[in-house]
């Protein structure tokens, strides 16, 4: 299987370095932040490097949208997965239309209030994951992993 | 970083301010007769007068410090309270406010709380229950002082497994109006 992470650096990414016992297995590319700690985590990975910041800011997500066909195109991934934030909409929504799946996980530390890129990619996804069953009052239909750090 | 610390204090590294836990714990040590040496990790807040103080330095270096130290003291953040309990210490943490413009909103309280129910920190809300929590760690510092806490990836690496493998092969409508409607209305 092929995966593509969409993700911001920091904390967004690491709850997905964590998962590494199940994506090991399989062909993945990241796409998330040029920054120094970020290309330390992911030395040996293949990553896209995409336009941030990302938190509520509108330009860069446009150049994110078109950002996103030619890296989809090109890896044509089976599933995307993100653990947000800001750049997960444009990927998801291009994803969407391209038939690629998209599984969105929503942040670890957001327990009492959704994030705005969760609500957003909420209706874009083909599983949304929660990890504290709290999440679950503004997500009826995810599906609990339990926690990733 | 040649001194042994007995306290540690980080606030992390976002670009607000958290003035108010460093005048906390200047306010703290000024009470002692002689002080326990202190390093305040300030980030973008004021520097500490009371105690030894860096804006930021790599993670490893922090952890490193940890180790040594008889209490930590963090912000409410998720970083900064697992990485003081991968090193084997329950933290206190006190959670940055919105309404002091310390942080965005108010999921920091949200999720130090969650945290105290776990065990995973003990949350401090007042400069007098900093005090009280944090004398009665340097009293008996084992007290705070547990096996390092793992991660919890592999379980959910199962499960997210599972739900990956699970998909239908072929994409559902592209927009669910239905989650649409439970998310916006």
């Amino acid at each position: 299987m092929r995966i593509m992470f969409v993700t911001s650096g920091g904390g967004h990414l690491a709850q997905l370095l964590p998962l590494q016992p199940w994506w090991k297995d399989h062909g993945r590319e990241w796409v998330t932040f040029r920054q120094s700690e970020v290309e330390t985590a992911l030395a040996d990975e293949d990553v896209t490097w995409c336009f941030f910041p990302t938190t509520r800011h509108l330009p860069n997500a446009v150049r994110n949208l078109f950002l996103s066909w030619p890296t989809l195109r090109r890896f044509r991934p089976d599933v995307v997965v993100s653990a947000g934030a800001g750049v997960s909409v444009p990927f998801f929504i291009m994803a969407r239309l391209m038939g690629i799946r998209t599984v969105y996980i929503e942040c670890f530390d957001r327990i009492t209030m959704p994030t705005l890129s969760g609500r957003i990619c909420y209706p874009l996804s083909d599983a949304f994951c929660i990890q504290w069953e709290e999440q679950r009052e503004f997500y009826p239909e995810a599906i609990n992993i339990g926690q990733l750090l | 970083m040649t001194q042994d610390y007995r306290i540690i204090v980080s606030l992390g590294t976002d670009f607000h301010r958290f003035d108010r836990l460093v005048d906390w714990v200047d306010e703290w040590l000024e009470s002692f007769e002689s002080p326990p040496s202190t390093l305040v990790q300030y980030g973008a807040s004021r520097s500490p007068r009371m105690a030894q103080g860096i804006d930021r330095m790599p993670r490893q270096d922090l952890l490193a410090l940890y180790r040594q130290a008889d209490l930590v003291v963090v912000q409410g953040g998720p970083g900064s309270i697992l990485d003081a309990r991968e090193t084997g210490h329950l933290p206190v943490a006190v959670p940055r406010l919105p309404e002091l413009q310390e942080v965005v909103d108010s999921h920091q309280v949200a999720f130090t709380q969650a945290m105290h129910r776990q065990g995973e920190a003990v949350m401090a809300s007042s400069l007098e229950e900093l005090m009280r929590l944090g004398s009665a760690v340097l009293a008996d510092p084992a007290s705070a002082r547990s096996l390092p806490r793992q991660a919890g990836g592999a379980a959910a690496a199962e499960r997210l497994e599972r739900v990956v493998a699970g998909l239908g092969p072929v994409p559902r409508p592209r927009v669910s109006l239905r989650r649409l409607r439970q998310v916006w209305l």
